[in-house]
């Protein structure tokens, strides 16, 4: 008896490998809700390493427009940039929670917003794509729609601004 | 045996060899029995630990190097060049029995023929030391979370006492009285519990991080013996005479960086004595002394670590080379100076008038600028003809651990205290100001130390904020004198590894880079030798703080009250109007833009309080406004806060401090500690 549960399971096993994947398990995607202001935006779970909390920042004089300054993260230093600036939005005040975002090269830098995140877990079809614009990739289609931040897209932009350093 | 034991041995081992080996160049100099005595514990004490460990061979060999120095016990004899040589070829073999007990070394360079890197130190773990000190700063970080969480967890706890004191007053609830009961006794168990397994964390991973740096780091000057050993081999095979002076060395090398220089500066010590050195003969007819000076030279310079080495012999012919470029077929037509030592450095073409065992194959430069570029520097030589040679290689910081004194700057009190770190050795004095700095004039100030009169920056206008209370003045060496820095506070020196920024991160030119705390925090480095070159300018455009872009309107009746702010912010850097009535204030408005306005209350024509309220319908609403009165009543500050008056500075308790405070707070943008 015990040897043909286990002949079934080892078959049922191999079977599990020839079966598409679920349509309804792949067409997820798993969004961190964050707030700039009275904003909601989405970040995609992919796009970010780690979501670190009451971190000391220190100023850098002199230092890019939007950047908060630096922190210290596994032995690295890590650039802060504010989120809100580098979505043309009003700068923030108070305490950051920070997105941290891997870089080319193995480098990092984080993102700033306001803390508290609360988790989505989304169907893809809910999603409306459009140009990437000022580093929003689209929205999801909710009652009221919620931005999806394109972190690559963001990363081009500071790139540019200054003059090809970050992502080249 | 225990493998623990061979790692103490190792470590052990390695620091005895170096120190037989400057004994026994010492005892050369002059047969002094104390260093002999010396000599001899230290080949002993070796030889017993050779033993411990079962090192056989190892113990036999300086059984023999004691007996080739026992005739010399007692006795005023002098060591004989002969004795010197077998000597040396004794250490030379304990030497290469000690870098057999370690892994082969990561890097692994050709060098001259009869150059054997028996004296380079092995490089062991290397990369397992920086992955475990890695390692041990994310613990770190972590262990300065769960302090926060135990914070929490106390805010926690009160609460629950809280809900206690809440519960006791309603009977009814008894039953859940007992589990808040509870729930507070679990939570002070928990909490103590937590606390005590913290700091038992925190103090192993301080001794395991502290472990871990001393495994990565050795101090360069340990290169010297073994330098001064090669040269000393390098003479008795070349029938040179050689005096040679080190240096510097007291910065922090990681193991692998310092195997691979030490293989460089060994190959520029040979290359000085065999073919950079006269004969004493030869220099005698030229005038020089019959022994040639060698100097080996490591200090940091700006942004770079330097390793100088420079002989005073015959210097590099350079029409020499020029032939031998072109008989290798390279067209040196046009070729100045300074492009053949640039081309000889790594062309494979010998500086040498002939091949010898130690040199004239043209491998050395070579591999002395290999090694630069391995580790992002570069490698230069410089030649007078019959005066001197020199190899300079120039490596970046990054790769060093130097020692740093922390100063402090108190910033906007929501900013907290800003800590800034100066190279050590480049902090001349430390002078305590009779008056403390208030205001800074930028480029205008200068500070006499020692009949010279220095350029003076202001630590916290470097930052963008107004000085304010820097009572100490640090004087600064650098290479193009000093350079005076005032700052409110020295809180000690501390070591550290220096992280680049990011360039894209577009810092100031002034800052080097930054050394992490262990709770993650960087502390910015200034680069003296940039701030000294930026100093003249440093008042005006190049760091220009926020603040002193700022023009503000001064609305009071009094001549005297309106001089004297004009005065002080004036000072401070701001661009200052004044008004002397509201109705004139009004009128400024409409002919320029302003950053923040401060207004008297009593004055001919509309109040202060009026001049608000106009202000308030206007374009111009939204400008802060502080008040400075005489008038001190609750009415008259409830009336200033329904107006929307931002500032309140009441004239009995004004001075320049809380004019400012109150100015800059409202003007700087707020930067909050997360």
């Amino acid at each position: 008896m015990k040897h043909n549960l286990k002949e079934r399971l080892a078959q049922a096993f191999d079977k599990s490998f020839e079966q598409e994947p679920s349509p309804e398990r792949s067409a997820k995607e798993n969004l961190l809700a964050i707030r700039l202001g009275d904003r909601k935006f989405g970040l995609r779970c992919s796009e970010i390493s780690a979501v670190l909390r009451e971190q000391k920042i220190t100023e850098l004089p002199g230092g890019l427009s939007g950047l908060l300054g630096l922190l210290g993260h596994q032995g690295r230093l890590v650039p802060v940039l504010c989120l809100a600036h580098w979505l043309r939005l009003p700068s923030l005040d108070g305490p950051k929670w920070l997105a941290l975002v891997d870089g080319p090269d193995r480098t990092q830098l984080c993102l700033a917003f306001e803390p508290g995140i609360e988790h989505l877990s989304v169907d893809l079809q809910d999603f409306v794509r459009e140009d990437q614009a000022d580093g929003i990739s689209g929205f999801l289609n909710q009652d009221s729609p919620l931005p999806i931040i394109s972190v690559p897209s963001l990363l081009a932009r500071v790139s540019q601004m200054s003059s090809g350093g970050v992502a080249s | 045996m225990a493998k623990d034991l061979m790692v103490y041995f190792r470590v052990e081992a390695k620091e005895l060899v170096e120190k037989i080996s400057e004994a026994l160049l010492e005892f050369e100099k002059g047969a002094e029995s104390e260093v002999l005595t010396r000599l001899l514990r230290h080949a002993h004490t070796l030889k017993g630990a050779a033993r411990v460990v079962g090192q056989k061979e190892l113990a036999t060999s300086l059984h023999a190097f004691e007996k080739l120095l026992a005739p010399y016990r007692g006795s005023d004899k002098r060591l004989s060049s002969p004795a010197m040589s077998s000597l040396l070829d004794a250490l030379n073999q304990i030497s290469d029995l000690v870098k057999q007990l370690n892994p082969p070394p990561p890097f692994e360079k050709k060098g001259s023929p009869g150059l054997s890197n028996t004296d380079v130190t092995p490089l062991n773990h290397a990369a397992e030391a920086e992955t475990l000190r890695l390692s041990l700063r994310s613990a770190f970080e972590e262990v300065y979370t769960l302090r926060r969480d135990l914070v929490e967890l106390e805010r926690n706890k009160n609460l629950s006492e809280l809900l206690l004191s809440q519960l006791r007053t309603h009977h009814s609830l008894r039953e859940a009285q007992a589990v808040a009961e509870t729930l507070k006794d679990q939570l002070q168990v928990l909490n103590q519990k937590l606390a005590n397994n913290v700091e038992r964390l925190s103090r192993e991973l301080h001794q395991a991080q502290d472990e871990a740096e001393s495994l990565r780091l050795v101090r360069a000057e340990t290169l010297f013996p073994v330098l001064r050993r090669a040269a000393r081999q390098a003479c008795l095979q070349l029938n040179r005479k050689v005096e040679m002076t080190t240096v510097g060395g007291k910065v922090g090398l990681e193991t692998g960086l310092l195997h691979a220089v030490q293989g460089a500066l060994l190959q520029a010590v040979y290359n000085s004595v065999a073919h950079g050195i006269e004969p004493p003969q030869e220099r005698l007819r030229q005038g020089k002394t019959s022994h040639g000076n060698l100097r080996v030279e490591i200090f940091r310079l700006g942004r770079e670590v330097i390793f100088l080495c420079r002989d005073d012999g015959r210097g590099v012919d350079l029409s020499a080379a020029r032939r031998e470029f072109a008989a290798r077929g390279i067209d040196v037509e046009g070729w100045d100076e300074a492009k053949v030592l640039e081309r000889l450095m790594g062309s494979g073409i010998s500086t040498a008038p002939e091949v010898t065992l130690a040199s004239g194959h043209g491998i050395g430069l070579d591999l002395v600028r290999e090694v630069a570029t391995t580790f992002g520097g570069k490698a230069s030589l410089s030649t007078e003809r019959g005066i001197y040679t020199e190899v300079k290689i120039q490596l970046p910081w990054s790769s060093v651990v130097l020692e740093f004194l922390q100063v402090s700057t108190e910033l906007h009190p929501r900013t907290g205290l800003h800590r800034i770190l100066l190279p050590f050795e480049a902090v001349q004095a430390a002078i305590l100001l009779k008056n403390a700095i208030s205001s800074y004039g930028g480029d205008g100030e200068s500070f006499v130390f020692q009949d010279k009169t220095l350029t003076m920056v202001s630590l916290r206008s470097l930052l963008g904020h107004p000085p304010s209370g820097e009572n100490t003045a640090l004087i600064l060496r650098t290479s193009r004198g000093s350079l005076a820095l005032t700052v409110n506070s020295i809180l000690g020196r501390r070591t550290g590894a220096l992280v680049p920024i990011p360039a894209w991160t577009r810092p100031s030119p002034f800052v080097a880079g930054a050394v992490i705390d262990l709770d993650g925090t960087p502390k910015l480095v200034l680069d003296v030798e940039k701030l000294h070159e930026e100093a003249p300018r440093l008042g005006r455009n190049t760091v220009e703080p926020v603040w002193k872009r700022h023009r503000l309107l001064v609305i009071d009746d009094s001549l005297t009250t309106r001089t004297l702010q004009e005065n002080i912010l004036g000072s401070a850097g701001f661009s200052v109007q004044l008004a002397s009535s509201g109705e004139e204030g009004l009128q400024a408005l409409e002919e320029s833009s302003f950053s923040l306005i401060l207004v008297d209350v009593e004055m001919p024509g509309i109040d202060g309080f009026t001049f608000i309220e106009r202000l308030r319908e206007g374009p111009h609403a939204h400008l802060p406004v502080i008040l400075v009165t005489s008038r001190n009543s609750s009415e008259d500050k409830a009336r200033a806060s329904q107006v929307g008056v931002q500032g309140y500075i009441v004239k009995s308790e004004f001075t320049p401090r809380i004019l400012l405070h109150t100015v800059h707070s409202l003007l700087v943008p707020q930067v909050h500690p997360l």
